[in-house]
């Protein structure tokens, strides 16, 4: 850790006293437009890196910046002091009130209508008198030399000034990497869903990924304005320049630290020298082999150049035969008569299909309930529905007295229910510690809290106890992906309960495992029953229900059909009739 | 190193050895031994303007070759001699800069060129944005800067002490297409209306608004303003608006390839206004005749320059010849401002008599380059104080039979000036 | 009012030339979900193809079709094989990305082998068509009428062929397509092949009238997305209804109220679209 602060530290020494022994200025003026470009990508990288979201928009905030330092300083004679950081207010407040409506399309239909938008508002300014309009503006040229309006004629101070930036914008990617809302902006890009249902509030961390992003880009916009003196929509708002930002990221490496600081610096200089050399036919050569290592990166190394220089380790699947750790059988607890989780009516339809038909359920606290029936039978949709996947078409249901149908994932989690996915949805790029730790409690949490500070010294204990009892503490630096899929269970079920909620909805927890499995989960989940959890769960394994339940519900064409302990379910002839037939 | 450099490089040891033996000859005159005078050209060499940047290339070099070489029945500044005669016979040198098209690049190789180098002069840069910023460098480090052929009049209202221009800008343009609506006036046509088209950038939104206020200033009625983005893949809402106002001419600030979209529609809508008359030398590029044929006839641009000029200038055809011979094909306008601007600047380290970059500002201030040894029709070049050629004019050139012919002003018209335009169906 | 009429006939005209151009882009996003970034790249080679085969062998376009068709035919095919589909299963981000890096190959390939000029075909005499009333150059009208026809072809094929039922299934549903033994793999090279194929034909017939040089994919890319969006993807006559929707909207707008802020209108809509109804006019639900 202290190495990379050494080589970073005189990384920078040596990149400030450039100017001191290079008076060159077609390469300082190259170095300038890679910490411009390189901050814009690094400011992109907030959102399309670690957030997912991929914007091919971006020119608008550059040039919103641009426009607001140029227009205050030529018309107000503000300086840009100030004139930068309300080009970033702007920015970021264009930038969330284009997202809050955009954030919520899936696919595609993202990255199509940034594009779209950035178009909208190169048009909009491009006929825009009050700022020029097309003639653009031309910044005063009477405020030169001199600190207070960041304009020199000389390069060296814009240098400086352009590499304070790239410092800036690396900075605070570096801070949101290291800490907690790096953590869950990465968990979002990989299973939005998933993030949702551990209580990380989605919407609002993308929102704040694309306001950093938008306010930082904005920052670069406006320098490059102070730079180069003149601008309009053609030089501060195309296309080229959301496409050439995306380049760089992607290139060096997206949702990196790193990377589009490695990207800036091949690119642009790539770009810079290769006009310079070949002139004229060369137009254009260098973006065709921008264009090859995109494709490349995109199928064989998404993270560009710094997953090509980090090499990572690449351990072997470790079998998971035994997968566990020890513990004795804890002692079984009775369930309390009070009712944590009361379900009425609850009804869902698809088209023409009633999936669920009215189903009523009482879950007492402290008791594990399993949830049993045919396929088909509603059970998955039931779930979808108390956690806020799907929309039920009617019913009610409370959580310790609180209403939670309806309410959206997170808030659903907010209110005290967990739960986890027939397919397992582990984050798999994120360590097994990182995973972990998605699963703390998120309905206090603050933003600017999770930017600065890692996860509270209590929460981290319970996360190590947890993944020690599930015999994954030595993991805890692997990547989920790399873990078996029992290991993964395992680790699904330690997110879902690190935060202790009043009720956590397991789905089909021993689907798919090996026997041994099977009875360390069940283990587990007595364990953590006794720990004073409570819990509903679907299950096909009836051996596994009869163990470890103590009710079961039984469920069949959408509707619960008898509640009781086990053996009097199992016995019950309407199960035996639907489950067997007669 | 550049190839341009190597290239020049080679070139220069050439001239130098012949240099020397015409030294030998000539005696103490020829002091061929000191290296030659560098000035930079900064032009969009590639991207969308390329061909643009081609035609100046072959103009400046034209130039270069002139004031290098004797050619002594030419009556141009420094073609009799060989070099620059007050500073020893020393030979005169280009080094290339390619803008892109884009005024960061442009300052950047504005830099480059001044820096690295370390040329006494620059000429540049076709784009007035790319210009602005381009002399901008100059500026800064006190280095003149002249300018053939921007448009925009701004840039002569900067304040600028090492900048000069010797073409005309856009309220000249201007004021000689309503000088032009002026004559015909009084010639008894009825035109009271004006519409206007043009392209969204600089050079358009620019030359849109000189023209709105010559308008309103002359008592016309702006019927219509429409501004769209080069390149448009249509143009057809435009035109019919443009249409709908009825408006007696129109004025266009155009790229080539929207005038040829412009024409079809035109020809498509079955309409066109008494006189379409363009800013830019879209028209007189052989391109556009190629692509729409007998449909561009009619059309009025204003030139600052046209061949038809060596009708009564017959100097002008003699570099033509010159020009067509190297580079097989008739100089244009923007050839014709970027040749002259070149000589211009020659003549100007010339009578300095040294490379100083102050004595060449000195120099240009006191140009009175007489019309006679010009290739434009103007009157001469000198630089009012704020470095602008007040003698810089143009004419009005019409596409009539296949060619473009001076029509205006009356005076040094090769041909009559149809107006008004035939409607389709008769033509 | 005849200014109306005049806008929307020359809406409807430009309209049906943008539906060609979406076409493809339709079907290779309704076949594979793969959302082609570089499909207005193909455009542009097209337009390039059929100028240097005017300019230099001085075959007249409408006679390019046979030549310039098929190879882009093979061109698209070409593509899957090499690139899609080892992206078809991919997350989307590598999918966005690859088509994205295809976009820059393809255009500043171009770049590289033309340069930045801009080139048109000019045919001598070329005259007008009266559509309703409305005087339209004829090689609109015969752009207009070749895509109503490729529109017409395609849906003929996808509908009555044997292979066209294939394709639909192996869009449906991947899975259950290759258990029945189609060969999916070859059907979605072969909607690639069709996809090229078209947006090639819609640039045969876009050179008479459109100059072309390398950067024009810019502008038809968002309209051809425009198009399929607001008609709905994953149907043929989807990518119909859109690029006339467009084209109305175009010239409608651009005519009655500012030719200035016509894309806009376009724009509006579409992110309008997107957030509303992203399924499209025609589109269902749940895709």
């Amino acid at each position: 850790m202290s190495r990379t602060r050494l080589a970073v530290g005189l990384s920078l020494a040596a990149l400030v006293s450039v100017p001191a022994w290079v008076q060159d200025s077609f390469f300082l003026n190259a170095m300038i437009h890679v910490f411009l470009l390189g901050a814009a990508a690094q400011a992109w990288n907030l959102v399309g890196g670690y957030a997912g979201q991929i914007s091919f928009g971006h020119a608008a905030f550059f040039g919103i910046g641009a426009y607001s330092a140029g227009w205050l300083l030529s018309r107000g004679g503000v300086t840009p002091w100030v004139g930068l950081w309300v080009g970033a207010a702007v920015a970021a407040g264009v930038s969330l009130l284009v997202g809050y409506p955009t954030f919520s399309l899936r696919r595609h239909f993202f990255a199509l209508a940034t594009l779209a938008l950035a178009e909208i508002a190169r048009i909009s300014f491009l006929n825009w008198e009050a700022v020029g309009a097309a003639i653009g503006l031309y910044l005063p040229l009477q405020y030169r030399n001199r600190v207070a309006y960041l304009m020199w004629d000389s390069k060296p101070p814009y240098y400086w000034t352009a590499l304070a930036v790239f410092v800036l914008a690396t900075a605070v990617v570096w801070v949101v990497d290291r800490h907690r809302a790096g953590r869950y902006l990465r968990a979002v890009e990989q299973d939005e869903d998933a993030a949702e249902m551990l209580g990380i509030p989605t919407r609002r961390y993308k929102l704040y990924a694309m306001g950093l992003s938008a306010a930082l880009t904005a920052v670069c916009g406006g320098v490059y304005a102070l730079y180069v003196l003149y601008i309009d929509p053609y030089n501060v708002m195309a296309s080229r320049i959301s496409l050439l930002v995306v380049v760089i990221a992607l290139i060096g490496g997206r949702g990196t630290v790193w990377g589009p600081v490695l990207g800036a610096f091949f690119i642009v200089l790539l770009n810079e020298y290769t006009r310079a050399w070949l002139g004229g036919r060369g137009a254009g050569t260098d973006f065709i082999l921008f264009g090859l290592l995109v494709v490349l990166l995109s199928l064989y190394q998404p993270r560009g150049l710094v997953g090509l220089l980090a090499r990572p380790l690449r351990q072997p699947q470790v079998a998971v035969a035994g997968a566990g750790g020890e513990g004795e059988e804890p002692a079984r607890t009775a369930p309390e008569d009070e009712v944590v989780l009361r379900v009425r009516g609850v009804q869902k339809s698809f088209g023409g299909v009633r999936a669920v038909r009215g189903v009523d359920l009482e879950v007492r606290r402290g008791e594990i309930l399993g949830l049993v029936g045919p396929n088909g039978a509603g059970k998955s949709t039931l779930f979808d529905c108390l956690t806020g996947f799907a929309r039920p078409d009617g019913g009610e249901a409370s959580l310790g007295g609180a209403r939670i149908l309806g309410l959206p994932p997170h808030r659903v989690a907010w209110a005290g229910l967990g739960r986890t996915f027939q397919a397992i949805r582990v984050f798999p790029d994120l360590s097994v510690w990182d995973n972990v730790l998605c699963g703390a409690e998120h309905s206090r949490e603050g933003l600017w809290d999770a930017t600065l500070r890692e996860a509270p010294e209590p929460v981290r204990r319970r996360g190590e106890a947890l993944l020690r009892s599930f015999g994954l503490w030595e993991h805890r630096h692997r990547p989920a992906g790399q873990l078996s899929y029992g290991q993964q269970k395992l680790l699904s079920l330690a997110m879902a309960v690190l935060r202790q909620p009043q009720v956590v909805l397991l789905d089909e927890p021993a689907a798919g495992v090996n026997p041994v499995l099977v009875e360390e989960i069940g283990r587990q989940i007595r364990a953590l029953n006794a720990a004073g959890l409570t819990f509903v769960v679907i299950e096909h394994n009836m051996e596994f229900v009869m163990r470890t339940c103590h009710r079961v519900a039984f469920m069949a064409e959408g509707r619960v059909v008898t509640v009781g302990r086990p053996e009097e379910v199992q016995s019950d002839p309407r199960v035996l009739e639907l489950y067997y037939g007669r | 190193m550049s190839r341009v450099t190597r290239r020049q490089f080679l070139q220069y040891s050439g001239a130098a050895l012949a240099s020397v033996a015409l030294g030998d000859a000539l005696g103490p005159w020829a002091s061929a031994q000191e290296g030659p005078v560098t000035v930079g050209a900064v032009y969009p060499l590639t991207g969308a303007l390329a061909r643009i940047g081609a035609a100046i290339r072959n103009a400046v070099e034209l130039a270069v070759d002139i004031v290098n070489n004797p050619y002594p029945d030419l009556n141009l500044p420094l073609a009799r001699t060989a070099g620059l005669p007050r500073l020893g016979g020393r030979r005169l040198r280009v080094v290339w800069g390619d803008t892109r098209g884009d005024p960061a690049t442009g300052r950047a190789e504005a830099e480059r060129l001044i820096e690295q180098e370390r040329v006494v002069a620059l000429i540049g840069s076709y784009q007035s944005a790319v210009t602005a910023t381009a002399s901008l460098a100059a500026e800064a480090k006190g280095v003149p800067f002249l300018n053939p052929e921007s448009s925009s009049p701004r840039l002569t209202e900067r304040g600028f002490k090492w900048f000069f221009r010797t073409g005309p800008h856009d309220i000249t343009f201007t004021r000689i297409m309503f000088d032009m609506v002026e004559d015909l006036r009084r010639r008894g046509h009825r035109i009271s209306r004006v519409a206007i088209l043009a392209e969204d950038s600089e050079f358009g939104a620019t030359a849109a608004g000189v023209a709105k206020g010559f308008a309103q200033s002359r008592g016309y009625t702006v019927a219509a303003m429409e501004l769209y983005t080069s390149p448009p893949s249509s143009l057809t809402a435009e035109l019919l608006r443009i249409r709908a106002a009825n408006p007696d001419f129109v004025i266009g600030a155009n790229y080539l390839v929207d005038a040829i979209l412009i024409t079809r529609t035109l020809k498509e809508m079955r309409w066109f206004p008494q006189g379409f008359m363009v800013h830019a030398g879209f028209t007189t590029v052989p391109d556009y005749l190629n692509a729409v044929g007998r449909d561009g006839y009619y059309f009025l641009a204003r030139a600052p320059w046209a061949l038809g000029i060596a009708r009564r200038k017959p100097l002008v055809a003699r570099v033509n010849e010159l020009y067509r011979r190297k580079h097989g094909a008739d100089m244009d306008e923007v050839a014709a401002r970027a040749f002259t601007g070149m000589l211009t600047l020659a003549d100007a380290i010339n009578r300095a008599g040294s490379t100083a970059p102050a004595a060449i500002q000195k120099a240009l201030r006191e140009t009175n380059l007489p019309g006679a040894q010009l290739i434009m029709p103007w009157q001469g070049i000198q630089f009012d104080d704020k470095g602008q050629n007040r003698y810089a004019t143009g004419v009005m050139v019409q596409i009539l039979d296949g060619e473009y012919k001076v029509v205006w002003p009356f005076e040094v018209a090769e041909a009559e000036l149809v107006w008004p335009a035939p409607p389709w169906d008769r033509r | 009012m005849e200014l109306v009429w005049q806008a929307a006939v020359s809406g409807v005209v430009l309209g049906l030339v943008y539906a060609l151009v979406a076409l493809g882009l339709s079907l290779i996003w309704g076949v594979m979900d793969v959302v082609n970034l570089a499909h207005a790249e193909y455009l542009m080679l097209a337009m390039y193809a059929t100028y240097w085969l005017w300019a230099l062998g001085k075959v007249d376009p409408t006679l390019a079709v046979p030549v310039v068709v098929p190879v882009f035919f093979g061109l698209g095919w070409l593509t899957y094989q090499l690139l899609v589909r080892r992206i078809v299963r991919a997350p989307l981000a590598a999918q966005i990305f690859a088509t994205f890096g295809l976009l820059f190959i393809l255009r500043y390939g171009a770049f590289a082998a033309f340069g930045p000029n801009v080139y048109g075909v000019w045919r001598p005499g070329e005259g007008t068509v009266a559509v309703l009333g409305v005087p339209v150059a004829t090689s609109k009208v015969l752009a207009a009428a070749v895509s109503l026809a490729a529109f017409g072809l395609l849906a003929g094929f996808l509908r009555y062929t044997k292979t066209g039922k294939a394709l639909q299934a192996a869009a449906q549903n991947r899975d259950v397509a290759l258990a029945l033994g189609i060969p999916v793999d070859r059907m979605y090279a072969l909607s690639w092949g069709i996809g090229i194929a078209s947006v090639a034909l819609a640039g045969v017939f876009l050179i008479p009238f459109y100059q072309v040089s390398p950067t024009i994919g810019d502008a038809f890319l968002l309209l051809a997305f425009a198009s399929v969006v607001l008609g709905g993807f994953g149907r043929v006559d989807g990518a119909l209804v859109g690029g006339l929707s467009i084209g109305l909207l175009e010239n409608l707008l651009g005519t009655l109220v500012s030719p200035t802020f016509k894309f806009l209108f376009v724009f509006v809509a579409f992110v309008a679209m997107l957030l509303i109804r992203p399924e499209g006019l025609l589109g269902e639900t749940g895709r």
